[in-house]
């Protein structure tokens, strides 16, 4: 052997000793770490097995052999099909699911299971106890009005075409627009009557009952030729009226019947069959250019 | 097709209030006194009044409590016998259903804007409608002028308003 490959072996060997150190220091750790985890493997193995012998002893491996037989039987019966089925019927569950535990549902589920407790000592209650109760419990009064919400709502949903989305019931439709503190209108729907046939006279468009088909084209000299037609002459106490109509009429979009004029206007009722004679509602929402008052007061 | 404005001018030249005599009347007898009972008497009298035509209203028997003052405003309902109740007619008859239905009744007019009865009655005076008490009836309850609403024209027997009616639509409610 050579001078030369000697001195290459000690280079080599040079070159290792660190990784030879560091070889021998992971020996000396997991040599500690065996003796440090033995007893506690020895620990956690006879509880693991002393937990086996009790489930054995409880018959916990013949129910899963029972449910493995189970599955063998959901196998047998059941197609891929069925599972694609249930597949899709998972969502809907999900969402059952979903719905049943939000908080306010397990609110009210949970006081139910607490009422139930309360339920012990309850007397027997027939048909006039539950009327007197009914009439006088104002417990008893909200509970019945929840439980027939309830059935309202149930019967809804129920009563709905199956195809159908099942959506929430829709907002009731708001009332025509009325101004603060006058009085709300008496069966008044603002719907505009069908126009039949359209009447030219004086440069403007009529119905053929004589209503103005543009309010917006009114002005006081055609109320006056509308009036003089009428056999009204038209004075200021007509114009105060008139004002107050067409004031109303822009403001609810509705045309205001009698009592809501004479009210409103401060004209009173025996004074609108003076002014505006011989029909108050007609006559008055004529002259004044607006279309006929629907109601019956 | 003619406005009813748009007349010749020779028609048009001299028109008054009077040029208006009422064309059609109406004669109502208002025989009870339940509070779903009198309304229509009272709307309907008010919406030919406002048709222009010429209405009077008999108030006789129990009718006369819807223009006695101390009655007016206490007019019930009456559910009993009435097919249209919502719930069993054996159940009507039990104390405080007339004032549960009327206060349910009196609820829904307000949400209608009806006025209640005592207002229909000053309303159909102020717009003319001839409104009379029963002289049979007075006499049966034992009423007098003073009993009544200041709005009853004069207290005539039956035969007075046949004779005032004539010509009339004459309806009993």
């Amino acid at each position: 052997m050579s001078t030369n490959s000697n001195e290459e072996i000690l280079a080599r060997l040079a070159s290792i000793e660190q990784k030879l150190d560091y070889v021998v220091e992971r020996q000396r750790w997991t040599e500690e770490l065996v003796s440090e985890m033995t007893p506690i493997a020895r620990l956690v193995m006879t509880s693991a097995s002393n937990r086996l012998a009790d489930w054995e002893k409880r018959g916990a491996f013949e129910m899963l052999s029972a449910l493995g037989d189970a599955a063998d039987g959901v196998l047998d019966n059941y197609t891929p099909e069925d599972a694609r089925e249930l597949a899709g019927s998972l969502v809907a569950i999900l969402g059952t699911v979903r719905n049943l535990t939000q908080l306010d549902i397990l609110e009210v589920a949970n006081d139910a299971t607490d009422v139930l407790h309360h339920t012990d000592e309850v007397q027997p209650v027939g048909m006039f106890g539950a009327m007197r109760k009914a009439s006088k419990d104002d417990d008893v009064q909200r509970g019945m009005g929840v439980a027939l919400e309830v059935l309202r709502q149930l019967g809804r949903v129920r009563s709905a075409p199956s195809g159908a989305p099942r959506l929430p019931p829709p907002a009731r439709l708001p009332k025509a627009a009325v101004a603060p503190g006058a009085p709300a209108q008496a069966c008044a729907v603002p719907v505009p009557p069908p126009v039949d046939e359209v009447v030219h006279w004086e440069g403007h468009d009529f119905d053929s009952k004589g209503f103005l088909l543009d309010p917006n084209t009114w002005n006081r000299d055609l109320a006056t030729k509308i009036a003089a037609g009428l056999g009204i002459q038209l004075t200021d106490a007509h114009f105060a009226v008139i004002d107050w109509v067409r004031a109303d009429y822009a403001a609810t979009g509705a045309s205001p019947n009698v009592r809501r004029v004479a009210l409103g206007s401060g004209a009173g009722t025996e004074a609108m069959y003076q002014l505006f004679p011989p029909t108050p509602g007609k006559t008055c929402a004529m002259i004044a250019g607006v279309p006929k008052p629907v109601g019956c007061v | 097709m003619s406005l009813p404005f748009a007349r010749d001018p020779a028609a048009a030249a001299a028109p008054t209030p009077a040029a208006h005599p009422a064309t059609r009347k109406l004669a109502l007898i208002c025989a009870k006194s339940g509070l779903d009972e009198c309304y229509p008497v009272l709307i309907m009298a008010n919406a030919a009044r406002m048709t222009g035509m010429d209405v009077s209203i008999f108030f006789t028997f129990y009718g006369l409590d819807v223009v006695t003052k101390n009655k007016v405003d206490k007019l019930w309902v009456n559910m009993v016998g009435n097919p249209s109740t919502p719930m069993p007619p054996f159940l009507m008859g039990l104390p405080g259903m007339e004032v549960m239905a009327t206060s349910m009744m009196k609820k829904k007019m307000a949400e209608l804007d009806l006025p209640p009865p005592h207002e229909m009655i000053e309303m159909l005076a102020a717009s003319g409608c001839k409104l009379y008490g029963c002289e049979l009836a007075m006499k049966m309850f034992g009423r007098t002028d003073d009993d009544l609403l200041p709005q009853v024209h004069s207290v005539i027997t039956a035969t007075d308003f046949f004779d005032m009616s004539e010509g009339a639509q004459i309806v009993f409610v």
